[in-house]
């Protein structure tokens, strides 16, 4: 997965946008709850207050069936009784404050008044009411049984009233019966006792035929804020339209939605403060980083450098490690010399001693001049062997230190290499199998260093606690390719295939120092322009195998 | 002679003037009467349904009184209340002796009036004294319609309420007592 690396600031100013918006998203929709449970308490204000009206107005008018009962089943009752059964009817009606009515009874189609009650019996005395009261007695006859509404003319000094009217068919006779309900009062009441505070609302009274008689507006407000309209209400006798004015109960409690977007900005605040430290510590953790990263490059600089110095050093240590192998067999011949002089010095004075006393005989000379020739061509062989061994130490230490570009005689090269080691191990059987006539042109140091790497690796680690311990080396030509095979083989312990891997690889290996198998893989690949292959089965056996041209081209070898 | 007949002439005038002319907005009076008198508790001072006496005192027929009156019987607390019109302060004071008065109402011309007496027996009666003008309220009136920047008010005197007020009424009116 491709991590794309994005600053800091960006992260944060991301989550707190999106924070900000998602809390913005909530209030939007938490307002509009608000708002949803503000327009429903003033859908409730406004029916309670529909309740409320029809109590009230149903309070008005409710004596009218009641004394039209009373009326029908007592037509004898005079006018004494009848104010009784008004007044006695305030009493008990707590809810009644008011009684105005009268009645005409109809005998052979003639009106005639009965009874009157409050503000009722001005219509008997003033002309223009009682015409207005026979208009609705008309229309009464014409509907009867039906509870009629007439609003009435508005004149001076008088308020405009609504008269109630019911006209009752009996056999032979008919009953009307009229009530009046004073509007002005009724509006006060309305207005003072039941509109709730800012509802705007429009009142309208409705005839029997559903017909608007008159309208009041409520709570009219100036100017044109942003009002919301509510479902009307139709009572039995009202009609209500009511608009919402904005500061109904202080307007919509938008404090929830508020808290959920300042709880929300201060969230978002505060992950994004997380965030900061988290990228602060971030900051820290990258300066740790780079001090530690200064610190390993400058140690894997230093260890470079000392492995550069231990690889050129190691050519040396070759040497090192030749050199008291190789003189370990030298003093063995001087002391040959030394005990053949020795035995010449003795037999000499031995022999000087009779030529003195004269008692020395031909044999004892003849005796003598062959022991003189015996041992000293014996101290000549001697002397010579350790020449050797010293020239070869010394010739080993000029190619190790020159490494000159030359032709090599293998066989010679490997087996005197060989010797070197053979008389310090001696408990190793080492077979060579070298053709005579392989001869390559390379580097002898470098060549040299890369057998003693396998030698003493062998020799080292190879064979620990083993009885039977063969190294083969072997050279053979492969035509196909015209390059040189060489193995060096043990039937030793073998490697570790963890430290194999490494050593192929160039792997970090707490044992791997790259001064050992991984250096000779790296001088036979760059300096001999050959390649190394290393089987091993462990505690079975170690195969390395060489594949070197045979010749190398000193021009093209110059760039490696 | 001329003068003399024009000194005594105007107050005749000014005072059948007053006498024919309709009591300031009446009719909201009324309408306001109504509802103040229907909340009214009365307790058992004025015992239980018995009915209780209106007595208004005005320079005519042209008052709230009145027009209250129209309704021929209206309901104080779950009293009936019955209208009885006086013009003339003594006839007031007669009908008070003999049948007595739960509510009594005075005009803006009576209200004006020293009536502090007539108060103050309202007051021992445990009835209910209505009237016109700051005048009435700073006689201890209970009620009074005072007109303010063209708007009707009707005050309650805070010396009749239920825990009365030390403080004097002139803090609550224009008029200093």
């Amino acid at each position: 997965m491709k991590i794309v690396k994005t600053p800091s600031w960006v992260i944060i100013l991301i989550c707190f946008l999106i924070g900000c918006f998602a809390s913005f998203k909530a209030k939007q929709q938490l307002a509009k709850f608000e708002e949803t449970i503000w327009l429903n308490s003033a859908s409730e204000a406004n029916q309670a207050f529909a309740n409320k009206l029809t109590i009230l107005f149903n309070n008005k008018i409710e004596y009218l069936p009641d004394f039209l009962s009373y009326v029908v089943s007592q037509p004898d009752l005079n006018k004494a009784g009848l104010d009784k059964f008004a007044e006695s009817y305030l009493i008990h009606h707590p809810a009644t404050d008011e009684i105005s009515l009268g009645y005409y009874q109809i005998i052979d189609n003639r009106l005639s008044h009965q009874w009157s009650f409050g503000t009722a019996r001005s219509y008997q005395s003033d002309d223009t009411l009682k015409s207005e009261l026979f208009s609705l007695f008309r229309l009464a006859k014409a509907t009867p049984d039906t509870l009629l509404y007439q609003l009435t003319n508005p004149r001076e000094f008088s308020e405009q009233n609504l008269l109630i009217g019911q006209y009752i068919e009996a056999p032979n006779q008919g009953f009307f019966i009229f009530g009046i309900i004073d509007l002005s009062t009724l509006n006060y009441q309305i207005n003072k006792e039941l509109v709730p505070d800012n509802l705007l609302i429009n009142l309208s009274f409705l005839n029997h035929n559903q017909k608007n008689l008159f309208s009041w507006q409520y709570n009219e407000v100036i100017g044109n804020p942003d009002i919301v309209t509510l479902p009307p209400i139709y009572t039995s006798n009202w009609q209500i339209s009511t608009q919402v004015i904005p500061k109904f109960k202080n307007g919509i409690n938008s404090d929830k939605s508020n808290k959920i977007l300042s709880a929300g900005i201060v969230l978002s605040m505060l992950i994004a403060c997380f965030i900061i430290f988290l990228a602060w510590l971030r900051h820290l953790v990258k300066l740790d980083l780079k001090a530690v990263q200064a610190e390993l490059i400058e140690s894997m600089t230093q260890k470079n450098i000392a492995q550069e110095n231990l690889k050129r050093s190691a050519k040396l240590s070759v040497y090192s490690q030749l050199a008291p192998k190789a003189i370990h067999s030298i003093p063995p011949y001087i002391s040959n010399v030394i005990k053949a002089c020795s035995s010449l010095e003795e037999k000499g004075i031995h022999l000087k001693n009779l030529i003195k006393e004269k008692k020395a005989t031909k044999t004892q000379y003849l005796s003598y001049l062959e022991n003189t020739v015996l041992l000293a061509r014996g101290s000549a062989e001697n002397m010579l062997k350790a020449g050797e061994s010293l020239y070869n130490l010394e010739k080993i230490k000029l190619e190790l230190e020159q490494d000159p570009l030359r032709q090599i005689h293998l066989q010679t090269h490997i087996q005197e290499l060989v010797d070197t080691y053979k008389n310090a191990h001696k408990n190793i059987n080492f077979v060579i199998t070298v053709a005579q006539d392989l001869i390559i042109q390379s580097y002898p140091g470098s060549l040299t260093h890369l057998l003693t790497i396998f030698l003493n690796n062998s020799l080292e680690h190879g064979f620990k606690n083993r009885n039977d311990k063969v190294l083969m080396i072997e050279a053979t030509y492969n035509k196909k390719k015209d390059m040189i095979n060489i193995r060096v083989e043990d039937n030793g312990l073998g490697i570790e295939p963890e430290l194999l891997e490494a050593m192929l690889n160039q792997q970090p290996h707490p044992l791997c120092t790259g001064i050992g198998l991984s250096l000779a893989k790296e001088i036979t690949e760059a300096q001999l322009g050959g390649e190394l292959d290393i089987k091993s089965k462990y505690e079975r056996y170690t195969r390395i195998s060489l594949l070197l041209p045979k010749k190398i081209n000193a021009e093209q070898n110059k760039g490696n | 002679m001329p003068q003399a007949f024009q000194i005594l002439l105007l107050p005749i005038l000014f005072i059948y003037s007053l006498a024919s002319q309709a009591e300031d907005n009446a009719a909201h009076k009324s309408m306001v009467l109504f509802q103040t008198l229907k909340h009214i508790d009365w307790g058992s001072s004025k015992g239980v349904n018995k009915p209780l006496n209106f007595c208004s005192l005005t320079q005519n027929e042209h008052s709230a009184a009145h027009r209250l009156a129209l309704k021929q019987v209206i309901k104080s607390g779950q009293n009936l209340v019955y209208f009885h019109h006086f013009y003339q302060l003594e006839d007031l004071t007669d009908y008070n002796l003999e049948f007595g008065c739960d509510i009594y109402y005075f005009d803006n011309v009576f209200s004006q009036l020293n009536i502090r007496q007539n108060l103050a027996t309202a007051i021992q009666q445990r009835s209910v004294t209505i009237g016109n003008s700051e005048t009435f309220l700073l006689q201890n009136g209970t009620m009074a319609f005072i007109e303010k920047t063209n708007q009707l008010n009707l005050y309650l005197n805070p010396h009749q309420s239920l825990v009365p007020t030390t403080q004097p009424l002139s803090l609550y009116l224009s008029t200093p007592e």
